[in-house]
């Protein structure tokens, strides 16, 4: 039979072309279940981006005035855990650190976080708020909008007050007047920054202003800006070798580390964000896992038929990862989407600086491909197991 | 790979044995079986339920591990192959199962193009070639409807239409027209004859068909896991007429 032979001596080539998209033809022939599925591991990907997103404003909210300081060092505490923690050092150390080579200025940052009770100005109820002061003459903050305001504060008991700060703290209206720590205070402006997890609001003022409303009051953070062609690691060397043990010099940067090391190791925050990501991943999983486990099951005979006639295991495989990945990725869609809108509810109600980041939505999108791999991996051991002799 | 000379057997069977189950538990269900399967044949292979007769195809379609004795397809011993060689070896070959396993979320044409897939075909060649195939299986008008739309004798034409649409040198079918009415039988029957006539191809058969087994070159029966006759149709079916000649 030659036509036999002939054909039993061809050297195998392979068919050219695009392949049958069956993870996809899959999906689109059942769009009712694509759905549900995809909603449904969209849900578990929204639960993680919440929980990221409620991290990242707790992260950003602590941060949001050490970001705006304008200087390349600053002194700290050597005992401060976090920005926002009280531990003054004497404006001693401000004179010093001018004298260091390198140094082009220094200016100290007053900060009080539980020693200053504002009165609402409509109500009269008082509440504590975040209180900064700051010299008028030597400016500590990168903040284009804060700037034209600062000078307004050399007049005596003048202050800034958050215009985004939270509504029952009554710094949202026109208000001329109000008090703090019983004293009386005269707003002359407004910025906008926002509560934080810790704080509802907050004051600004001048240094005089801050020492007359808290007499014990100290520098909380020395704000130091470098000479034209000073190098940073050098002054810093410098000035930690001027400065008592008791202060710590930082870079920005490192103010950024203290905040996520307390996260991280003190706050119980940091824990509880964490575990619910965690939870919202294996809420996912079991999902996944078990929409590609139902896939597969209804398809089992034929992937077994595929096995049969010539297909490889991982042809096949590559195949359902593909499909799990489509469900999982339409669920991640549906739940940026989601994300946007609630970030934009719960940001606006809790005045919180709920985003959804570019980074967010990568590592939303890093964690949804992560619960499809895995779970697919987990299901797919069927298909491998999957014995094409069973089918004939 | 390796191809057989001329003469050689598309089959080889040289004392096969196979049991399921190991030690006390073994369910032995092969026995001894030796035999060469020419090509260009259609044969068939019959006989009663549980003769072992699925189990032999599994095992000639290098679905299953050989056992005991050796058995050769296609030039190639299945005992000294590799797993990924063994799929290699069944893209050569075509199956026809009971059930057709078609994809519901696939037409036809796609189903029958999962397999063309493992072919040697150019892009422009697959559409045309998958529809002369299901045309000549009486389905080329519904080459682009999907399985939920087709009757079950014309998934099963479609499942035909896969497996020979690669001109495959071996087809293994197991009871492929068990599903079919009469004038699909024709066609799907007509076809694998053209199949073995036109490209040489050897179809092995299991089938209780009267009218299959009177078309075939060769009829091979088989009781309790062994080959009890192994003759032409009609010496077995026509004892008398076949003496006389």
């Amino acid at each position: 039979m030659p036509a036999a032979s002939t054909r039993l001596s061809v050297a195998p080539r392979r068919s050219v072309g695009w392949p049958v998209p069956l993870a996809w033809r899959n999906l689109a022939a059942r769009r009712g279940r694509f759905l549900r599925s995809a909603s449904a591991i969209g849900f578990a990907v929204l639960l993680m981006l919440v929980q990221l997103g409620f991290q990242r404003a707790f992260f950003d909210s602590a941060l949001a005035i050490p970001r705006r300081l304008d200087g390349s060092l600053f002194i700290i505490d050597a005992a401060k855990y976090r920005f926002a923690t009280s531990e003054p050092f004497s404006s001693h150390l401000i004179e010093a650190a001018r004298q260091v080579p390198g140094v082009a200025s220094a200016s100290p940052l007053y900060a009080g976080w539980f020693d200053f009770f504002w009165q609402n100005p409509y109500d009269h109820k008082r509440f504590v708020v975040q209180a900064l002061g700051v010299d008028p003459d030597r400016p500590v903050f990168r903040w284009p909008a804060l700037a034209p305001l600062i000078p307004r504060l050399k007049a005596h008991g003048t202050v800034l007050v958050d215009r985004r700060a939270r509504r029952f703290l009554g710094m949202t209206g026109s208000a001329e007047k109000s008090e703090i720590n019983g004293k009386p205070v005269r707003i002359v402006g407004s910025f906008a920054l926002g509560p934080d997890f810790q704080n509802d609001g907050t004051v600004i003022m001048s240094v005089d202003t801050f020492k007359e409303l808290y007499p014990p009051a100290g520098v909380e953070t020395g704000v130091i800006r470098l000479a034209p062609g000073a190098h940073a690691a050098v002054v810093r060397t410098a000035l930690r070798e001027a400065l008592p043990r008791s202060v710590s010099v930082l870079g920005k940067p490192g103010i950024v580390r203290l905040e996520k090391n307390f996260q991280a190791r003190v706050s119980s925050a940091g824990p509880i964000f964490t575990i619910g990501t965690a939870m919202g991943f294996a809420v996912g999983m079991l999902i996944a896992y078990q929409i590609v486990y139902t896939e597969l099951s209804e398809t089992l005979p034929q992937y077994a038929t595929l096995k049969a006639i010539g297909y490889g295991t991982g042809r096949l495989v590559r195949i359902v990862l593909e499909q799990a990945f489509m469900t999982a990725l339409a669920g991640y869609l549906i739940a940026v989407v989601s994300g946007i809108a609630i970030f934009r509810l719960v940001g606006g109600l809790a005045l919180l600086p709920l985003q959804m980041t570019p980074q967010l939505a990568l590592e939303g999108l890093g964690l949804t491909l992560g619960i499809s791999l895995l779970s697919a991996m987990l299901a797919v051991r069927r298909l491998i197991a999957a014995d094409p002799a069973e089918v004939l | 790979m390796a191809a057989p000379a001329l003469s050689q057997p598309v089959v080889r069977l040289d004392g096969v044995g196979y049991a399921y189950g190991r030690g006390k538990a073994a369910n032995q269900v092969l026995y001894d079986l030796s035999t060469e399967i020419e090509a260009g044949q259609l044969i068939v292979l019959t006989g009663p339920s549980g003769s072992g007769k699925t189990t032999l195809l599994t095992l000639i379609g290098a679905l299953r591990r050989p056992q005991d004795g050796r058995i050769e397809v296609l030039g190639r011993d299945l005992a000294g192959l590799r797993p990924r060689e063994r799929t290699a070896l069944r893209r050569r070959i075509g199956f026809i199962f009971q059930t057709h396993n078609l994809f519901d979320a696939l037409s036809a044409y796609e189903n029958v193009r999962m397999a063309m897939q493992l072919g040697t075909w150019r892009r422009r060649e697959m559409r045309r070639r998958g529809i002369e195939i299901l045309s000549r299986l009486g389905l080329g008008s519904r080459a682009d409807e999907g399985p939920g739309a087709l009757l079950v004798g014309e998934c099963q034409r479609v499942a035909v239409a896969r497996a020979l649409v690669n001109r495959p040198p071996l087809v293994l079918a197991d009871e492929p027209t068990a599903a079919l009415d009469r004038e699909s039988r024709g066609n799907v029957v007509a076809l694998l004859r053209e199949t073995v006539a036109a490209q040489g191809s050897t179809v092995l058969m299991v089938t209780h068909d009267r009218r299959i087994i009177e078309t075939a070159d060769r009829l091979i029966e088989m009781d309790d896991g062994r080959i009890v006759a192994d003759a032409r149709p009609r010496e077995r079916l026509y004892p008398a007429e076949a003496e006389r000649g």
